[in-house]
């Protein structure tokens, strides 16, 4: 009984007790196994999208990273130099907390971006916009990954406690419930045998 | 023509006789690396800026091409006098312009870095170093604007500059004012004979800088007012009031209608392919370059094909060791020289 880490009494109170016990338990182990199931549906959707979104991108940013190796090529170092040194204030992204079945999930906000509107000359401005919507699905990847991770990581500790619960602590306390059943009711016939010995004693008494 | 022309026109055809073979550049462009590219260029006059370089790098020998292209267009000017040495040197303002831009681009920027380094070409208006030494935006233009070509630059734009710290405004206004000088240098009378094709030429290249102004607002939501300022007058096929129209405009179908001539260079623009465009527009004017050599032979237009000939070989090496370097694919590379 080493699982459910409790001193046993064979009495009715605290077998009324293990019952409920029980029950709490396997009310718990409904709702975990629910949790279980939501979750690893929600990671298979985010898994899908992760797969179509990363290799969306990944084929993008290699088109871009061409493209830019094109433009570069085209315009040289000196004017990239020219416009890349200016400085155009600073990128900004809040992480903001989001719970999915209670798990807390982080959500990139952007709160400002970089200015690059009418900042461009033609050509190089082609590439800017292009890196710039690159970066924003890049957050968007990251933030899956993020989120994946977390989930699998719940789902992981969830699976355990799910597997504990059905396989060790609810058998073990269905176990002990039924072992305490049965010592009160060896006691029951005990005490039963016990009472008719001492009325047949007294019985026999009064009759001589 | 007078006899100091007759020397200028035989030197353009010195230097385009010198330029580099269509076929050896295709040959660099299928280069596995610099090195292979090096040992090509040793037979050409880049050898000279080659031996130099320690390191080899598709910089290094960048900064070579640009001096061989100096080079080139010095022994122009130092072969005429007058408005044709006029005409090179306003011309080969470009290099001097893309010298500014970066000193001013670093003086905008947030870190110092290392030190620029400037190509002089031996031609320039303006003190570099004293440009560098301006504490600050404000007095870097009112340094600029006491040079001559940049008192050109107009009250409102240098506000605006200082006001948004925009590169691009000054870059356009630079432009303007480059393209308003040789256009007033083709009206002197030493031009007469070839007047009409040199602002075509000209007009051409406004034009395509203008396209990509006026397609700004549709395809990256720039603001119409800063196109409006950005538009250069004196285009060869589209006029200013054609360009304005295209501000208003939503539909492509619309745009290609209205800047009807330049159909090709404007699909790849609204399609988002700027690199390409660019390099379709070059080997546009360079086409249309050859179409007028023939019937203009030994007049000054030779001498300003040679000034673009010098340029496109040099934007063509510029692409090849970059496109060796960052291992751009061949066959896109070969396709994108002006040259091909």
């Amino acid at each position: 009984m080493s699982a459910t880490g409790m001193r046993v009494i064979p009495t009715k109170g605290f077998l009324l007790d293990l019952k409920r016990r029980i029950q709490i338990i396997k009310e718990g182990y409904r709702l975990l196994s629910m949790k279980r199931d939501e979750l690893t549906a929600k990671l298979t959707t985010f898994l899908e999208q992760l797969k179509a979104t990363r290799k969306e991108v990944m084929e993008r940013a290699e088109i871009i990273a061409v493209r830019f190796r094109e433009m570069f090529a085209v315009v040289g170092s000196e004017k990239i130099e020219s416009y890349a040194s200016v400085s155009r204030g600073s990128f900004e992204a809040n992480i903001l907390p989001v719970s999915i079945m209670g798990i807390i999930i982080p959500m990139v906000k952007v709160l400002k971006e970089v200015d690059i509107k009418d900042k461009f000359p033609p050509i190089v401005r082609e590439s800017v916009y292009e890196l710039r919507e690159l970066l924003q699905d890049l957050i968007k990847v990251s933030e899956l990954e993020m989120k994946i991770e977390i989930i699998a990581s719940d789902l992981e500790r969830t699976n355990r406690i799910v597997n504990a619960l059905e396989k060790i602590i609810i058998p073990e306390m269905e176990a002990l419930a039924k072992y305490i059943e049965e010592r009160i009711e060896e006691d029951d016939l005990e005490d039963f045998i016990r009472i008719k010995l001492i009325r047949n004693i007294i019985v026999k008494r009064r009759g001589e | 023509m007078s006899k100091i022309d007759e020397y200028l026109i035989v030197k353009a055809h010195g230097i385009i006789a010198r330029l580099i073979p269509v076929q050896s550049l295709l040959q660099m462009a299928y280069s596995k690396e610099l090195k292979d590219i090096v040992s090509l260029l040793m037979m050409t006059d880049y050898r000279t800026y080659i031996d130099k370089i320690d390191k080899l790098t598709a910089t290094a020998l960048y900064s070579g091409f640009k001096r061989v292209m100096i080079d080139r267009f010095q022994n122009l000017i130092n072969s005429c006098s007058g408005a044709s040495k006029e005409f090179i040197i306003e011309y080969m303002r470009l290099l001097e312009f893309e010298n500014v831009m970066r000193i001013i681009g670093r003086k905008l920027g947030v870190s110092s870095g290392n030190e620029i380094e400037i190509t002089r070409i031996g031609t320039e208006s303006i003190n570099y170093d004293e440009l560098m030494k301006a504490s600050s935006i404000e007095q870097l233009m009112m340094i600029l604007r006491t040079y001559d070509p940049y008192s050109g630059i107009r009250d409102e734009i240098a506000r605006r500059f200082i006001e948004e710290k925009n590169l691009l405004i000054l870059e356009y206004e630079l432009h303007r004012i480059r393209y308003s000088k040789l256009l007033e240098l083709i009206n002197n009378f030493a031009f007469i004979d070839v007047r009409d094709q040199l602002k075509k030429l000209i007009g051409i290249e406004i034009d395509i800088l203008n396209i990509y102004a006026v397609t700004g607002p549709i395809l990256y939501g720039f603001s119409p007012e800063l196109t409006r300022s950005l538009i250069i007058p004196g285009g060869y096929l589209l006029s200013r009031d054609k360009l304005i129209k295209v501000l208003g405009m939503k539909r492509k179908s619309e745009i290609i209608n209205q800047l009807r001539g330049y159909e090709d260079v404007l699909e790849l623009i609204l399609n988002k392919r700027e690199t390409k465009a660019y390099l379709i527009a070059q080997k546009k004017i360079r086409k249309e370059l050859m179409r007028e050599k023939i019937p203009n032979y030994a007049t000054f237009l030779d001498v300003f094909i040679c000034l673009k000939l010098v340029e496109f070989e040099y934007r063509d090496l510029t692409q090849i060791v970059y496109g060796v370097e960052y291992n751009i694919p061949r066959d896109t590379l070969q396709k994108n020289l002006i040259n091909y």
